[in-house]
């Protein structure tokens, strides 16, 4: 595909869907959302990209392994992290803090939820990034 | 330190020396083993063994079981393990990957071979096991490019994984019988409760695994196959490590040897049987590795035997050859390395006259061969002795055996005769010899360990007498080494039939090329290709390529199922009121779907059918919003996308046509069959009394204990994340494989396209 419309409006639009990736992701636990629909909708971006390219899709290909990890290692610390405050693997632990007079949560379900977009994302984009340089 | 602690650092040190081929991880690896040494012989005590509990659960623990055999055996795999990782290091000069790939996995063998001989559970025991089998198995087909190496590696690991699973399920009935998992305790257990009737299976099962480990015959022919290893792996393969774990499972459980009636006559016949067919071979071989392979075989034939006895003479004798055959094989791989390294052949007949011109190459020959052949003024004499005294004192004594032992040790000596005489010989070509510098320094070093020994036998009296007491533990006596007038005259007879073999064998053989008897072999090679051929054959017949016959098969199979269901549960209880509930948008967005799925039955092509079903997805997704599921709406419209985009991706590469036809009244037979109980099942089930316990569970606890208010959310990532784990680890699992298919696919096509 070599359409210049798609090409320029891709440049728009591929951030914007990145974001609301990382949006759905965020507030996945109040709201609709989650890691792995914010996978699927990253996942969406970069084909856009790529296709709209019609090119060689290597800005990616590094992508993919990085986000793999990067997703393992957070599951990996929310499995352990559990297990250092003395509870059962898995379990989720809290953390409350007062920032500006705003009360915060952080949670490990929140890492978790993005090791899962992590890894998602790396497997199936490289699955997209290897079939569309064959 | 702890000893757990001690081996993890060993285990650390594998990679450690897999990744830096260097002198200096060399030395530092001498340095670990000569820490276990000095341990060992009592000189430093910086280890200290207290026992670990690894899964309490299934009743793993890591406790240690440190006394005189396992002290026996340390001493052997530290110190010989010692001068092998320095020969390993000299014979890989020059090839850093070699070196690295042989170093790491040497340590690795070694440290799982000192797993066997401390721990006191039977589990750990085994998992060191099974771990010797997979390093020796790596070690011995080395070299990948040989083909020969790689057969004879796959038996030596076929033949010790079986024995070794078969003896877990001695383990298993011991542990049934005894109810512990640990060595002493099942020794003391069984020594306090006299049943002998029931421990005849499960000592039968642990005797294959310690026959196959220690080649016994039937399973002997894998020994000499794995002379196909580099020879530093051999040397330590043969003399201090792998062939002895099996002898060491005799010796450790040897204290109820008198409770199990056919532990003599079984360990005897093996043992015999081996001695006999051993010692033929080895006269008879030409390659120096294999006829020292033989050698071994005959040694660990002569354990077996030595184990069939309650006697403490024969415990006594068992634990000295097990020193003194680890230091003298050994060296005696060593040199045959060696002069391989700087000849170029093992064969003996290529090597005439090695030792003609190097007097201390000669000196060194000498002692190490004439060990071998008990000759007198060293401690192979001494040794030679003791075994035929523990042999008259025997239990299973008989003249029948005795001649056979006599005949057995006299082809022994003959073989090193031959070595000896065929190293002095006069060559008929001029020796080439290729440098190898320090190639000799590790065996003339157990050279001088063989003169000493020969010169003090009283030194390593402390380290075999506590043994040998843990092998047999009610002797309390001293350790003696009684020369009679009836050994001596068998220690010359021996000798003197040696020499008449040998003259013998010169006469006949000497011209004559020997084929390697390899029946046994062939037989075990045999059984498992006609193993293999079984499976090939069964597969074809069942397997055709034809995916539509597979999916037909099982769908109609699903739908008679479904069938038979539905006619006896739902279709009695069937009521047109089931339809009413249904919200109205559902319905109509249903119809729409239905008539949608229809048009796909008459698409043209691919793309066609992809963009029907894509619609019939959003659809889907549709009605998910109208029944208040944003989540799973969402998910299901972005899957639709992600599919579209992967499946034309796909199919734009594919050259197959799809024109349409009719589809065969069997298909339409097979999708109704399935689709219209399916509807009737669903339908069913909405009517079905929900259990609400578990959804008040979550949308009570979702906020409270959780701090979400999306429950599907908080399902996923808090109350059931494992399951979301699993999930995350099948969808990478898949979609690598899925990567290295693509990959692979586009390299063959590579591959046809540049050779066409």
């Amino acid at each position: 595909m070599n359409s210049l419309f798609l090409r320029v409006s891709s440049g728009l639009i591929v951030p914007i869907m990145l974001l609301i990736a990382l949006l759905l992701v965020v507030r996945g636990h109040n709201s609709p959302g989650g890691g792995f629909v914010g996978a699927l909708v990253a996942v969406a971006a970069i084909s856009l990209d790529v296709l709209a390219r019609d090119v060689k899709a290597t800005r990616f290909i590094k992508s993919a392994p990085i986000a793999i990890l990067l997703g393992t290692l957070s599951l990996i610390t929310c499995i352990i992290l559990a297990r250092v405050n003395g509870y059962p693997l898995l379990t989720a632990i809290w953390y409350k803090t007062t920032l500006w007079g705003y009360k915060i949560k952080v949670g490990t379900p929140l890492l978790f939820d993005f090791g899962i977009f992590f890894i998602i994302f790396g497997s199936i984009s490289s699955l997209i990034v290897t079939l569309v340089n064959e | 330190m702890d000893v757990t602690l001690y081996l993890a650092i060993g285990l650390l040190l594998a990679c450690v020396l897999y990744a830096v081929p260097r002198l200096i991880t060399t030395t530092v690896t001498c340095l670990y083993w000569l820490g276990f040494l000095f341990w060992s012989l009592g000189i430093v005590d910086f280890l200290t063994t207290t026992s670990l509990a690894w899964s309490s659960v299934i009743g793993i623990t890591l406790t240690y079981q440190i006394d005189g055999l396992a002290n026996l055996f340390i001493i052997l795999i530290s110190s010989i393990g010692v001068l092998i990782f320095i020969y390993a290091h000299l014979y890989t000069r020059g090839n850093n990957h070699k070196r690295a790939t042989l170093m790491g996995l040497l340590q690795f063998f070694a440290i799982s071979m000192l797993g066997i001989v401390i721990t006191d559970n039977l589990l750990i025991l085994f998992i060191c096991w099974e771990l010797t089998t997979i390093s020796s198995y790596l070690l011995i087909q080395f070299d990948l490019t040989q083909k020969e190496a790689n057969q004879v590696a796959l038996n030596s690991a076929l033949i010790t994984v079986l024995g070794g699973l078969i003896m877990l399920v001695g383990f298993i009935m011991l542990k049934q019988y005894t109810g512990s998992w640990s060595i002493q305790t099942t020794i003391s257990y069984i020594n306090t409760h006299n049943d002998t009737i029931s421990l005849v299976p499960l000592f039968l099962l642990i005797l294959i695994g310690a026959a196959t480990k220690s080649a016994q015959f039937p399973f002997h022919f894998w020994l000499p196959g794995a002379m196909a290893a580099p020879t530093p792996v051999s040397a330590y393969l043969h003399s201090a490590t792998m062939v002895n774990a099996g002898v060491y499972l005799l010796a450790r459980l040897h204290p109820i040897a008198s409770h199990i009636s056919i532990w003599y006559p079984a360990s005897a016949i093996l043992g015999l049987s081996t001695m006999t067919i051993s010692a033929v071979q080895s006269i008879l071989s030409d390659d120096l590795k294999a006829l020292l392979a033989y050698t071994t075989l005959f040694v660990l034939g002569s354990m077996f035997y030595l184990l069939a006895s309650n006697q403490y003479l024969a415990a006594e004798a068992l634990v000295t050859f097990l020193l003194f055959h680890g230091i003298y094989k050994a060296a005696a791989f060593m040199i045959a390395g060696s002069l391989d390294k700087q000849y170029g052949s093992r064969s003996l007949r290529a090597l005439r006259g090695v030792a003609r011109h190097h007097i201390a190459l000669g000196i060194l020959i000498v002692v190490v061969f004439s060990s071998m052949a008990g000759l007198p003024p060293f401690f192979g004499f001494i040794l030679k002795e003791m075994i035929f005294e523990a042999k008259l004192a025997s239990p299973t004594f008989s003249p029948v055996v005795m001649t056979l032992s006599i005949v057995t040790s006299s082809l022994i000596s003959a073989a090193s005769y031959k070595c000896l005489y065929k190293f002095y010989e006069k060559p008929n070509h001029k020796l080439e010899a290729k440098p190898f510098r320090f190639g000799y320094a590790c065996p003339a070093l157990l050279a001088v360990a063989i003169v000493t020994s020969s010169l003090y036998p009283a030194s390593l009296e402390p380290i075999l007498a506590s043994a040998t007491n843990v092998i047999v533990p009610t002797g309390t006596q001293a350790f003696q080494s009684v020369t009679t007038l009836n050994t001596l005259l068998l220690s010359a007879l021996t000798i003197s039939l040696g020499l008449i073999f040998f003259i013998a064998y010169m006469l006949v053989f000497r011209h004559r090329q020997h084929k390697e008897t390899t029946n046994f072999r062939k037989l075990f090679e045999g059984l498992v290709n006609s193993i293999l051929a079984f499976g090939n054959w069964f597969t074809e017949r069942t397997q055709n390529q034809h995916i539509t016959f597979h999916l037909k098969f099982i769908c109609l199979s699903l739908g008679l199922l479904l069938n038979v269901l539905v006619i006896n549960c739902v279709w009695p209880i069937f009521s047109v009121s089931w339809f009413q509930d249904i919200f109205w948008i559902t319905l109509m967005l249903s119809i729409f779907i239905s008539l949608l799925t229809i048009t796909l039955l008459f698409a043209r092509n691919f793309i066609h059918s992809i963009i029907i079903l894509s619609i019939l997805g959003l659809l889907l997704s549709f009605i998910f919003v109208a029944q208040g599921a944003p989540d799973l709406a969402i998910t299901q419209l972005l899957i639709e996308i992600l599919t579209v985009i992967i499946l034309v991706l796909t199919l734009q590469h594919t050259k197959v046509d799809y024109t349409y036809t009719r589809p065969p009244l069997l298909n339409i037979v097979i999708a109704l069959a399935i689709s219209l109980p399916l509807t009737l099942l669903l339908l069913y089930s909405t009517h079905l009394p929900l259990n609400e316990a578990i959804s008040k569970f979550y949308l009570a606890n979702s906020v409270t204990k959780a701090f979400g208010y999306n429950v599907v959310n908080v399902i996923l990532v808090d109350f059931r994340s494992l399951d979301t784990l699993g999930e995350a680890i099948v969808i990478l699992a898949a979609s690598l494989s899925t990567w290295l298919l693509i990959r692979e696919g586009i390299r063959q096509r590579n591959h046809i396209r540049n050779s066409s």
